[in-house]
């Protein structure tokens, strides 16, 4: 046990999607675990099953996606534990949205275009209880959207999503999502689809409010500089496995998986002197076919004898630092 | 992989291999004509070869065509291989004739040569009319007064409304304004009775015009299989294709007019421009292959659009007059015996329901087809064949 | 609400050049018409002298085309316009045979609304089932049916066999609020006229609704998938909102597209209303149209068509507005 305190814990996740093309393998074994008050973050390119892990802690996963086996289990407090997977569908509405939230990467999407924002942050309230009616929550509404950084907040609350825009609109979700006061907060790429300056503004706002509230935060990025400037925890993801998981400056400094090397090198990092990028050769493979053993050796350059035939183990070489690659076998 | 070409990498049936000769064929054509064309053009002879894949996987798209290709072949061939022509009337010789049900089998003696019936038994398969008229073989030659009146009202009308649209959406402004203006008049008028309108009154100015080109009456009389005495009635159904003409062009120019908004947003159109690419070469070069494959659809759906309505202007009385068999003028002149001569209206109005089934069915499987996704969907599905077949 | 007038008043102006188009296309029609319309009113070839005159300078016939509008516009504004066939005024005419139509269009609609509805919304939520591809060809099969056909068989089948229905009139309530029995009897509470007319209309309403209720399955159909499948679906359900709140914000996004095309229907309807009403003998505009075309009074015929298209126009109106209700991203 990494953490004295879970506030989630995963063992041994599958999840399949049952496509017309095949069988896709989108989540292969994973296990992971994060503290209470931490903020953990979830890295890897577009596609490797890091939106798909964090849909599944709350069983949001649609057909023709399906929970294949593992386990997950929620910890409201220290000591009480909830079997997410054993959960009536009622039982497990109620805990979404109020004590564990999501926000998504596009807002002006995830955003319903024809109710105003007052109406969706209050019905985010009104069905978990927090208010007696819609209406209750509609006048509760502008202090939420207070809360979450909305300049102008009395007037926005009658604005419909596409009076306002990208940063603003992500600000009304966050206010929507913070408006239970959630345990866990699980931000999928957050600032993705805003301006530069925006996602400071929001990263400094999260962060702030990590502070302020007590809440662990579950980021998703593909983005290594808001990984060093905000996680304690990373775990590194490749093609619906987790490959790499380290406190975050262990992360950087000693990367392990060649993979991890990799994306490392692929951020520029501004040290004084001229650095080049470097891209991973190759590309992310198919996972209805996904390469036997290692799920990486097709693009590894470190690739030997067993690479492509076993899957490699966990393998702790440091005090919480985990690394699933054949190079460290004999060190462990 | 990627440098194989489809025709090679997927596994087939034999409708594909039927309908990958056909592009070939076509392709090779092209070739000769356009020396280097097949070079030039093999991703998008590649593509058409992808999207008989996708049509050749639907039941219900092989179904619609199965039932347009039978009756095009019906109204092809079925003057020629009707028992009786369409306006022999048999209860002249033989009253057994009149309002004869199914499968009835008439004699006719002899003395009846004038009416072109030699002597001996017909059997009546689809029964006989109120004339004693043989309603299989009028039914044949209905089939060819359908599709002749709907190619040639497909051949005009649409492409007046496609012609407005593109010029309407490209150019904007007041050109626009006035285009759009004149469309609403037109969509805004209630249309069957705007068909009806121009059918009523247009035959006597048509006929004026036939009487002095005779060599235009005579393509239309063979092209509906009319005989010389029955030259008169080609008025009323001229008439029918110039109404439905008129009828048929608001909802295209409508429709282009929208497509050509919303591709002109894209960079592609700006790039051309640009360039300094005129107009007409980027509407017709550049924005036309881009929306044609929506108007594909529709015109196939209109298809069985414009034989319906035709068959309702006969059957409200304007078009076709008799004795010139067509499906809705034959279930027109049944009604009065109905329902006990239930045959006169079951078998033309079946047959109108197949026929405009089949494009319809034909249309709604080729707005699936020309849908890249669908396409790419069954990429992967042959592939997939491919690979697990590989692996076995 | 200042906007909304205004967009009204814009609307009512763009009225006039159609409504003018409309009638003129009419006359378009008439002037083809190369023998003498007096002539054709008056009784054919044995008609009187002294009666073609007298109709002549009555219908100003011998002037220019545009007087003879001018003439004919005035005198149908004014309501002096007299059928010179029939003998009544126009207007008066229109009155006695539009609340047939209007009835059988409107018993159509809710046909089409009754059942078109819970197709298209049964066949998405059973997607890709029998069910769903039962419906589908039923839709299909709805578009390519030959209405008269389908009417002389469905007659055959509830007339001929059954006796389920009446080909005979309506009672004419004695009262009269709207001029429409239909509604005056919803109004009025007759429940037993209401009856009455519901048994002469139910078979020729669906008749005519059948088209119009594949277009609309088909369409409810795809515009429930497509807002299942919006990305703020998934983030109602990620925050723990009910089932019955998740259909709240999905069918208030499919209705956009809907309303446009029952719109569209409506027009449908009128203009496929002649050939219903001609097959069940009821006296309606289409059937008065038809008569008024076969007898070359385009003096009636201009009234049906002039009132065909201002209903059109006005039921069009009410679509842009609905629309800009529901969706607060159309300006008026």
């Amino acid at each position: 046990m990494r953490c004295k305190d879970p506030i989630i814990v995963v063992k041994d996740l599958y999840v399949y999607f049952y496509t017309y093309a095949g069988i896709v393998q989108a989540i292969n074994s994973v296990s992971l675990e994060i503290c209470r008050g931490e903020t953990y973050c979830l890295v890897g390119e577009t596609g490797c099953g890091k939106s798909v892990t964090s849909k599944a802690l709350t069983r949001l996963i649609k057909p023709p996606g399906r929970i294949e086996k593992g386990e997950i289990y929620y910890y409201p407090e220290p000591g009480k534990k909830i079997d997410i997977r054993k959960l009536s569908e009622e039982e497990l509405r109620e805990l979404r949205g109020y004590e564990i939230s999501y926000i998504f990467q596009d807002p002006s999407t995830s955003l319903d275009p024809l109710y105003t924002l007052g109406y969706q942050v209050a019905e985010t309230m009104a069905f978990h209880k927090v208010v007696h009616n819609i209406k209750d929550g509609i006048r509760k509404a502008v202090v939420v959207l207070k809360n979450a950084m909305m300049p102008d907040a009395e007037t926005r609350v009658k604005a419909y999503p596409h009076e306002l825009s990208g940063g603003l609109k992500q600000r009304g979700a966050i206010g929507i999502s913070l408006a239970n006061q959630p345990r866990l907060l699980i931000a999928d790429e957050p600032t993705t689809a805003l301006d530069v300056t925006i996602q400071a503004q929001i990263m400094d706002f999260l962060r702030k409010l990590k502070e302020k509230e007590g809440l662990t935060l579950l980021l998703i990025t593909h983005n290594m500089g808001l990984v060093a400037e905000m996680c304690d925890t990373v775990a590194v993801m490749y093609a619906g496995e987790i490959v790499e998981e380290a406190p975050v400056e262990i992360l950087f400094k000693n990367p392990m998986h060649p993979y991890t090397k990799g994306l490392l090198k692929a951020v520029p990092v501004h040290v004084g002197k001229k650095v080049t990028l470097q891209s991973i050769p190759g590309t992310v493979p198919n996972l209805i076919f996904p390469p036997p053993g290692c799920r990486f050796h097709p693009r590894c350059s470190y690739k030997f004898d067993p690479c492509d035939k076993k899957r490699p183990p966990m393998i702790e070489v440091e005090e919480n630092h985990k690394v699933a690659c054949w190079l460290y076998e004999k060190k462990g | 992989m990627a440098t194989r070409a489809a025709s090679e990498v997927y596994k087939k049936k034999l409708l594909d291999r039927f309908s990958d000769a056909l592009i070939d064929s076509i392709a090779g054509f092209m070739n000769k004509i356009r020396p280097g064309w097949k070079v030039r053009n093999q991703a998008r002879v590649d593509e058409w070869k992808l999207m008989f894949y996708a049509f050749n996987r639907s039941p219900l798209g092989i179904a619609g065509a199965i039932l347009v290709l039978a009756f095009l072949l019906l109204a092809i061939i079925g003057p020629w291989v009707a028992p009786l022509s369409y306006d022999t009337s048999l209860a002249l010789c033989n009253q057994q004739a009149y309002l004869a049900p199914p499968k009835t089998t008439v004699t006719i003696p002899g003395g009846c040569e004038a009416l072109g019936v030699k002597p001996g038994n017909y059997t009546l398969y689809l029964g006989g009319d109120s004339f004693g008229r043989d309603l299989g073989s009028r039914m044949l030659f209905g089939a060819r007064t359908s599709f002749v009146v709907m190619i040639f009202v497909l051949l005009v009308g649409p492409w007046i409304g496609i012609g407005l649209g593109l010029i309407s959406g490209y150019f904007g402004g007041s050109t626009d304004e006035l285009i759009m203006r004149t469309t609403d008049i037109f969509l805004v008028f209630p249309g069957l009775i705007l068909a009806i309108a121009f059918s009523a009154v247009l035959p006597s100015r048509i006929s004026g015009f036939l009487a002095s080109h005779h060599y235009v009456s005579l393509f239309f009389l063979h092209l509906f299989s009319l005989k010389i005495q029955h030259e008169g009635s080609l008025a009323s159904l001229l008439s029918v294709i110039i109404a439905l003409w008129i009828v048929w062009w608001p909802g295209y120019a409508r429709l282009v007019r929208g497509m050509v908004l919303s591709e002109k947003e894209n960079t592609y159109v700006e790039a051309a421009r640009a360039l300094g690419i005129p107009s007409r070469s980027i509407l017709v070069r550049h924005i036309m292959p881009n929306i044609s494959g929506p108007i594909l659809v529709y015109l196939s759906l209109d298809s069985g659009g414009v034989i319906l309505t035709e068959a309702g202007l006969s059957f409200l009385g304007v078009g076709a007059v008799p004795p010139i068999a067509d499906w809705g003028r034959i279930i027109y002149d049944g009604s009065q015996y109905f329902p006990n001569a239930w045959w006169l209206i079951f078998f033309p109005g079946l047959a109108i329901f197949l026929t405009v089934l089949g494009f319809n069915l034909l249309g709604d499987v080729l707005r699936d087809v020309l849908d890249p996704r669908t396409r790419r969907s069954i990429e992967f599905k042959l592939k997939k064949e491919i690979e697990v077949g590989e692996e076995q | 609400m200042a906007e909304l007038r205004r967009f009204l008043i814009r609307r009512f102006l763009t009225f006039i050049p159609t409504l003018i188009g409309v009638t003129f296309i009419v006359y378009l029609i008439a002037a083809v018409v190369p023998a003498n319309p007096a002539r054709l009113w008056a009784g054919g070839q044995k008609a009187n002298p002294q009666v073609i005159a007298m109709l002549v300078k009555e219908y100003h016939l011998n002037d220019p085309f545009y007087v003879q509008y001018y003439y004919f516009m005035k005198g149908f504004l004014e309501n002096s316009m007299v059928s010179p066939v029939t003998g009544y005024k126009v207007w008066y005419e229109v009155k006695t045979y539009m609340p047939v139509t209007i009835q059988l269009t409107l018993i159509s609609f809710v046909f089409i609304l009754l059942i078109g509805i819970p197709l298209g919304i049964i066949s998405a939520l059973k997607k890709d089932t029998w069910i769903d591809a039962t419906i589908r060809v039923v839709a299909l099969v709805g578009v390519s049916v030959p209405i008269f056909w389908l009417a002389y068989l469905l007659i055959f089948l509830f007339f001929t066999k059954l006796g389920w229905i009446t080909l005979s009139g309506t009672p004419t309530p004695p009262y009269s609020i709207t001029g429409i029995p239909l509604i005056d009897s919803i109004l009025k509470l007759d429940w037993h006229t209401q009856w009455e007319i519901i048994k002469r209309y139910w078979l020729p309403g669906i008749i005519l609704a059948y088209p119009g209720i594949g277009v609309i399955a088909r369409l409810v159909r795809n515009s429930f998938l497509d807002a299942l499948g919006a990305d703020f679906v998934d983030y109602v359900d990620a925050r723990g909102l009910p089932k019955s709140q998740r259909y709240r914000h999905v069918l208030k996004n499919a209705m956009v597209p809907i309303i446009t095309v029952l719109g569209l229907q409506f027009g449908g309807l009128l203009a496929g209303a002649p050939i219903t009403e001609t097959i069940f003998g009821l006296p309606g505009i289409g059937r008065f149209m038809l008569t008024s075309i076969y007898s070359f009074d385009y003096l009636s015929l201009m009234g049906g068509v002039f009132i065909i298209a201002l209903i059109y126009m006005t039921v069009n109106l009410i679509v842009d507005i609905l629309y800009a209700l529901i969706d607060p991203r159309v300006r008026y």
